[in-house]
């Protein structure tokens, strides 16, 4: 019966930033051993060489446009659809199945048929985007409105108020961990099935330079870019986690 | 002593479960515990999955993917939209009856298959040996867990190239990135399945004079099945993801090649026969989990 944890709280953070240097260490000690991983001060230099390069800003900010877009779409329709499923027990039933399934594809396969349609560009990559984001939200807030004790949505009548103030005062509210838990993972999904797709096919964005770098064997400018996207998704998905742990019970 | 066994995992605990069904789930297995007290969770969580099933929704289900397909059919026959766009089902059936006959396809499935086994094998033991030691070494798996949690968000694919160089152009870079990506659920997941269980099955365990092995085989592991399965599953979907994704995207075999190869060469009926061998894929191991997790969980409640 080990599990409290008996260290003074501040120690934890100091931990983990521990963790993250003895990280840097192996990866400097790692680069010495092959060309392709470069090494730690090669590639901080590559990332400020990148952020100075104005065609690199156009594209950070080419995907970055893209992620904002499709990580809105996303999260709103799945807060929409999923509270519109969470409320209706028999189409749930019906459809839960396919969504289930259809989360478990890889998404990107999809790509190459979205691209006859919308034509490579801005929307065929906010569409890749809104599809890997919106599935885990969905399945979540449909199971968390489903799930939802039935007195809740019952005091709310009883109490006289419209069908729109159950769904915000109620509903929302009551499962606001769920909408936090799929955002997180929203931004994050979106983020992987923007880059996905500009990595198979685009004229700008992350993905492109990434790719173009691979090619070249630019290796720190791969990083580089890794390293960004890493720091945007570990500093997004950190913060709303931390809100998740705050919500009271 | 017992308020704090249960207290301080409670919070990231849910984040996982909820995790969990965001991924896979369908919600039954863990939401139903959050307003129950701890010790009862198991028996509140299937007494909530036996009132909700009711009639087969599988027939409707079915009924759903029948009309798609009918929908498929129609807007071909009256051309809504070019063969270019989506070709018609009977073209790209027919492609996908002669794929079956070549060996290139055959050969691509094993490859795909084998990467996915492979994966989900080495996620499973690595998970769950991590998983263990961050329960019996709470401080460590606090100091790791924020680098666990967003790091859902990293797209390991880039690092394939690097990878490449290293291991060789074959079918190990693909396993050992999707092994990463498949490992992280499964570890949080083993870690709070284990942190959860009440300290009442400690106590019968002590009472019982369990031994250490009898301990963890006998009552831990059980007690923690629903949540460590909610791993298990995540753990499968993204063997299938990250292989089939890796392989879409640079690597030069397997299934999720196919289907690039085929997009380059303009064979849009094969391209749609590969995504939907890839889809019947999914569908088939969804089904074995949900075979598996109904196997293991009757168990539990028989024993």
């Amino acid at each position: 019966m080990t599990l409290a944890l008996r260290v003074r709280p501040i120690l934890v953070p100091l931990g983990s930033f521990g963790l993250l240097l003895l990280g840097l260490a192996v990866w400097q000690l790692c680069s010495g051993l092959t060309f392709v991983i470069p090494s730690v001060p090669d590639t901080i230099d590559a990332v400020f060489s990148s952020l100075g390069d104005p065609d690199y800003l156009h594209d950070l900010r080419a995907t970055f446009t893209r992620v904002l877009l499709a990580c809105a779409i996303g999260v709103t329709v799945g807060v929409i659809l999923g509270v519109a499923l969470g409320y209706s027990p028999r189409v749930r039933a019906a459809v839960e199945p396919l969504i289930v399934a259809m989360n478990s594809v890889p998404k990107i396969i999809l790509y190459p048929l979205l691209l006859p349609i919308f034509k490579v560009g801005m929307t065929s990559q906010v569409i890749m985007g809104v599809i890997h984001a919106v599935f885990p939200m969905l399945i979540m807030v449909t199971g968390a409105v489903a799930h939802m004790p039935t007195t809740y949505r019952k005091l709310g009548r009883a109490l006289g108020a419209s069908q729109l103030q159950v769904l915000t005062r109620i509903t929302l509210p009551a499962v606001r961990r769920s909408i936090l838990t799929g955002t997180r993972l929203g931004v994050s999904l979106a983020t992987i099935g923007v880059i996905l797709a500009e990595f198979f096919t685009t004229e700008d964005g992350l993905g492109r330079v990434m790719k173009q770098a691979y090619q070249f064997a630019q290796y720190e400018r791969l990083m580089a870019s890794v390293l960004l996207l890493l720091l945007f998704c570990f500093l997004v998905s950190f913060a709303v986690w931390n809100l998740e742990r705050r919500l009271p019970e | 002593m017992p308020d704090d066994v249960i207290a301080p995992r409670l919070q990231p605990a849910e984040v996982v479960e909820a995790e969990a069904e965001a991924a896979a789930s369908t919600g039954e297995q863990t939401l139903p515990r959050k307003e129950d007290a701890p010790p009862t969770h198991g028996r509140a969580a299937r007494g909530a999955r036996r009132r909700d099933a009711g009639p087969p929704p599988a027939l409707a289900t079915a009924g759903i993917l029948v009309a798609l397909l009918l929908l498929w059919i129609a807007g071909s026959a009256l051309e809504l939209w070019s063969s270019n766009v989506l070709p018609p089902p009977a073209d790209v059936g027919s492609a996908l009856v002669e794929l079956v006959q070549t060996g290139t396809f055959w050969q691509a499935v094993r490859i795909t298959v084998t990467e996915i086994v492979a994966v989900f094998a080495a996620a499973l033991v690595i998970g769950f040996g991590l998983g263990m030691l961050f329960w019996k070494a709470p401080y460590l798996g606090r100091v790791c867990e924020p680098y666990l949690v967003s790091f859902y968000a990293v797209p390991f694919i880039v690092f394939y190239p690097t990878m490449v160089v290293i291991i060789g152009l074959n079918s190990w870079p693909i396993i050992v990135l999707a092994t990463v990506m498949a490992t992280i659920p499964m570890t949080l997941n083993t870690w709070i399945g284990l942190a959860g269980v009440s300290h009442v099955f400690w106590k019968l365990a002590a009472v019982l004079g369990c031994g250490r092995r009898q301990t963890i085989f006998r009552i831990a592991i059980p007690a923690a099945a629903p949540i460590v399965l909610a791993g298990v599953r995540l753990a499968l979907i993204y063997s299938l993801i990250g292989s089939v994704s890796m392989e879409f995207l640079l690597a030069p075999n397997g299934l999720g090649y196919q289907i690039r190869y085929q997009y380059e060469l303009f064979h849009q009926n094969e391209m749609v026969a590969y995504v939907l061998v890839v889809f019947m894929l999914a569908g088939l191991l969804a089904i074995t989990i949900a075979a598996m997790e109904g196997w293991v969980l009757g168990r539990r409640r028989s024993s």
